[in-house]
């Protein structure tokens, strides 16, 4: 049953990584979903109003050409319903679009709704916006909003399913008009329509061409139509002429003619081939923190980074001895040197983690640091622990990854001064550490969380009583108290102060060693324009063109 | 090394006359003299062996204590090899390195020559069923690829050091096997053998005292083959996260982490990789030369 709980996990659209960001490597990669590969944010210039010329046009812009972009990992699925995984998030933003999409301040747009209304706080009506194609050239229209999200609902083994708890109605008012009710008030309810549920897909091309080949050529809305998918090859999409919106010079979207990506999973081959030229740009975590200074150097390449919307540290295990000891676990946390951390490992490029809650929500995250490193006050800990002169446990780490092996020795080597013994455990990353995790037979592990835009994703799920990644098990009356307050209350001043809050109480608690917050980057040609960091990465490259 | 067989006096003649008798010393006289990459790449080993052996003694520092003001050094007077991403001094490592991999990789000959030999005496000697059985077996596993096996079958018991020596033997005892049933189906009806049992000499005594010691030479040569291919395995292993695991980094672990950093620091990769270099060079070198040394068809062929 936990298993399936996982994949769970998978649709709200946080999952696991290994935490040390070896992540960045390999295993962000293969078994994780970032939360802006769910939810598109505004993209480009047309922010502000969809589908209207921008108000600031761009001098000389250059249709045509493929831009290629390199992959870590084949993707595993491009059907909305089924996709968790990063490589796939980037091919579902271009083929498909939301009923809402993020702007620029993460706040969610509608999108493919034209307008929505409130009734009551249970009643989400949607007025679809009109004259929007699908691929195959059928009308975008109530019914196709109401068989999608069905469809997610009625699969019970999908990687969105456990997004839809809420929802116990869609009805189809008329013919561009939907109607949503929920069980309970859900204030993160628009932020899950930007992607995953919130994806549109062509009901004729899934009756025609049945699941299973719906699969593996999708049919959406969005500004790219899927070609081919070369298993450990490519992925091509082409310019889909249907789209609906314009661009800064007055013609339908894309620029572009077709995107190219190139799965190439050796790190070093990613950057030799952008370095090359045969690659436009890399993203996220499939570009090294050890590769920048090399990169910073080459003309031909511009670059740009911002923290991102991921933790990593210490997992730990609050059901048995030493980490069911709250001073213990303050002790821990004192004794770990975070800023050493992120010179020695990430050669500085990560931002210190003083919660669950990523910075670019700021306005949900305590301005505070909870643990300054200090070896007096976590010897004091230890001793109002109980264990004056130190204890041992064991740190789970994911085998074969250089990276996080030295984050580890690192954390050994800084635990020792104040008379700590981690002994470090290395296992098979989804065969031994992951259900060690669950089973919560271990008392540490590296293990981080990428996620989503809305703050609950950060707390609920995983502090939350009954959250889906909630392993350590904790709970906190107070938190659970505050968890459901946020859910019901929309105005976002108010969620500000209830996050803040509970973010407060869990520090006090920690069950978790927050240590970093993961990057977002990316390396790009210099003749590419449109390259950018953040939510707005990930909303596809209908905006970007090559001079 | 003298064979004073009282019961078989025949087959004491017909050892004799096969390998000349000498002393241990005598003979490896005669191996450097044969040979001179003999001398040199024992010299080597023993080098290795050495400072390997006695690194808690010689290591300048620390092999696991991070000095993060001093990471990603080149080579200095401080620090012969550079340090690594957590300050720590690469030499030291190395040497360190060298008391994980290099009695490992011994480790897993050893027990692949016995697990072969011993089978490929039984099966050479009795042949029939026993052989067929034995040497079934034995295609089924060449057959199938020995990387992919060994990773399976670390993945199913652990990767312990001990497991992983186990394993890696287990997997490479086909090549002993083999070598040793083709000798022993060709000594054993030679006539010193008949008349050795022809004397009343047991089952054992003519495997394990007659039979075996005159199939040795290719063994030798295999063996010193073969431990140079189980230190590049054992750290190929390492390279892939496979690895024994040790409280020091071994040779492979180090690669794996200098390639991490290979743009920060390119001086890193060349610590642990000339250490496999050499050893794995020193062994196959050895190896070599003992075959042109003792297989007759080689004798008086210029190296």
């Amino acid at each position: 049953m936990r298993g399936r709980r996982w994949v769970i996990a998978g649709l709200l659209a946080m999952s696991l990584f290994a935490a040390a960001c070896g992540s960045d490597d390999k295993k962000e990669g293969s078994s994780a979903t970032t939360a802006p590969s769910g939810g598109s944010p505004a993209a480009g210039a047309a922010t502000a109003a969809p589908g209207a010329a921008p108000t600031q046009a761009r001098v000389n812009i250059k249709r045509g050409g493929t831009l290629v972009v390199a992959l870590e990992n084949n993707p595993r699925h491009f059907d909305p319903m089924l996709q968790n995984d990063v490589p796939g998030g980037d091919i579902v933003a271009n083929v498909f679009e939301g009923l809402y999409k993020y702007n620029d301040k993460l706040e969610p747009q509608p999108w493919l709704a034209e307008k929505v209304e409130n009734p009551d706080n249970l009643t989400w009506i949607f007025k679809i916006r009109p004259g929007v194609k699908f691929h195959d050239g059928s009308d975008l229209n109530a019914e196709a909003v109401k068989f999608s999200m069905d469809r997610i609902r009625n699969n019970t083994a999908g990687a969105r399913y456990g997004d839809t708890r809420q929802i116990t109605d869609v009805i189809v008012v008329d013919p561009m008009t939907v109607k949503v009710t929920l069980s309970e008030p859900f204030a993160p309810f628009p932020s899950r329509l930007t992607g995953g549920l919130g994806y549109i897909v062509s009901p004729k091309a899934v009756k025609d061409l049945g699941e299973e080949k719906f699969n593996q050529t999708p049919v959406g809305t969005g500004p790219f139509k899927f070609v081919e998918f070369k298993n450990d090859n490519y992925v091509k999409v082409a310019k889909f002429d249907g789209y609906w919106r314009k661009g800064a010079d007055d013609k339908a979207l894309p620029y572009l003619d077709g995107i190219e990506w190139r799965i190439i999973t050796e790190s070093t081959n990613r950057l030799t081939a952008v370095q090359a030229g045969d690659v436009d740009l890399i993203r996220g975590g499939a570009v090294r923190d050890a590769d920048l200074p090399v990169l910073k150097k080459d003309s031909n390449i511009k670059m740009d980074q911002k923290a991102g919307f991921s933790f990593a540290g210490l997992w730990l295990t609050t059901s048995k001895p030493p980490f069911d000891n709250k001073a213990l676990r303050q002790a821990l946390y004192h004794a770990i040197d975070r800023d050493e951390v992120i010179k020695v490992i990430y050669e500085g490029n990560r931002e210190k983690a003083n919660g669950p809650i990523p910075p670019p929500l700021a306005w949900a995250r305590p301005d505070k640091d909870f643990y300054p490193y200090d070896q007096a006050k976590a010897k004091a800990k230890l001793a109002e622990g109980g264990q004056p002169n130190g204890f041992a446990f064991e740190f789970w780490i994911s085998a074969g990854d250089s990276l996080t092996k030295q984050l580890a020795e690192l954390y050994q080597a800084q635990l020792k001064k104040v008379g700590i013994t981690m002994n470090i455990q290395e296992g098979d990353f989804n065969g031994v550490v992951i259900p060690k995790l669950q089973k919560q037979e271990s008392n540490a592990y590296a293990l981080g969380l990428s996620g989503g835009v809305d703050p609950d994703q950060w707390v609920g799920n995983t502090f939350g009583k009954g959250g889906t990644f909630n392993f350590f098990p904790y709970e906190n009356a107070q938190v659970n108290d505050l968890i459901k307050k946020g859910r019901e209350t929309l105005n976002k001043d108010e969620r500000a102060k209830i996050y803040k809050d509970a973010v407060t109480l869990i520090m006090e608690d920690s069950p978790y060693i927050f240590v970093t917050h993961g990057v977002d980057r990316y390396v790009c040609q210099k003749k590419v324009e449109g390259c950018y960091t953040g939510v707005k990465a990930t909303s596809g490259y209908s905006e970007y063109w090559k001079n | 090394m003298s064979v004073a067989d009282k019961a078989s006096p025949l087959a004491t003649l017909a050892l004799e006359g096969i390998r000349p008798r000498r002393t241990l010393w005598q003979w490896l006289v005669h191996l450097c003299r044969r040979d001179a990459r003999f001398p040199v790449f024992t010299g080597v080993m023993a080098v290795l062996f050495t400072l390997s052996m006695l690194a808690p003694l010689i290591a300048p520092y620390d092999p696991t204590e991070p000095h993060t003001n001093k990471r990603l050094q080149s080579p200095s007077w401080d620090h012969w090899l550079g340090t690594d991403q957590l300050g720590r001094d690469t030499f030291s490592r190395v040497l360190y390195g060298g008391r994980v991999t290099l009695p490992a990789g011994l480790t897993v000959v050893a027990i692949a020559a016995t697990v072969g030999v011993v089978l490929g005496v039984l099966a050479g000697f009795f042949g029939g069923l026993l052989d067929l059985a034995i040497g079934r077996w034995v295609d089924a596993q060449i057959a199938f690829p020995s990387l992919l096996l060994l990773i399976a079958l670390i993945n199913a018991f652990g990767a312990k050091l001990l497991t992983v020596m186990i394993v890696v033997g287990l997997v490479n005892f086909p090549g002993y096997f083999r070598l040793t049933r083709g000798q022993v189906l060709q000594v054993r009806e030679f006539d010193f053998v008949n008349a050795a049992r022809a004397l009343g000499a047991s089952t054992p005594r003519l495997m394990f005292r007659h039979v075996l010691p005159n199939s040795l030479n290719p063994l030798i040569i295999q063996t010193s083959l073969a431990a140079g291919g189980a230190v590049l395995l054992l750290s190929n292993l390492s390279f892939l996260g496979l690895a024994p695991k040790s409280k020091y980094p071994d040779w492979g672990a180090m690669f794996l982490d200098a390639l991490t950093n290979f743009r920060l620091q390119p001086w890193l990769v060349l610590g642990p990789g000339l250490a496999v270099f050499l050893t794995v060079l020193s062994f196959y070198m050895l190896g070599d030369a003992l075959r042109d040394i003792i297989d007759p068809r080689m004798r008086g062929a210029k190296h």
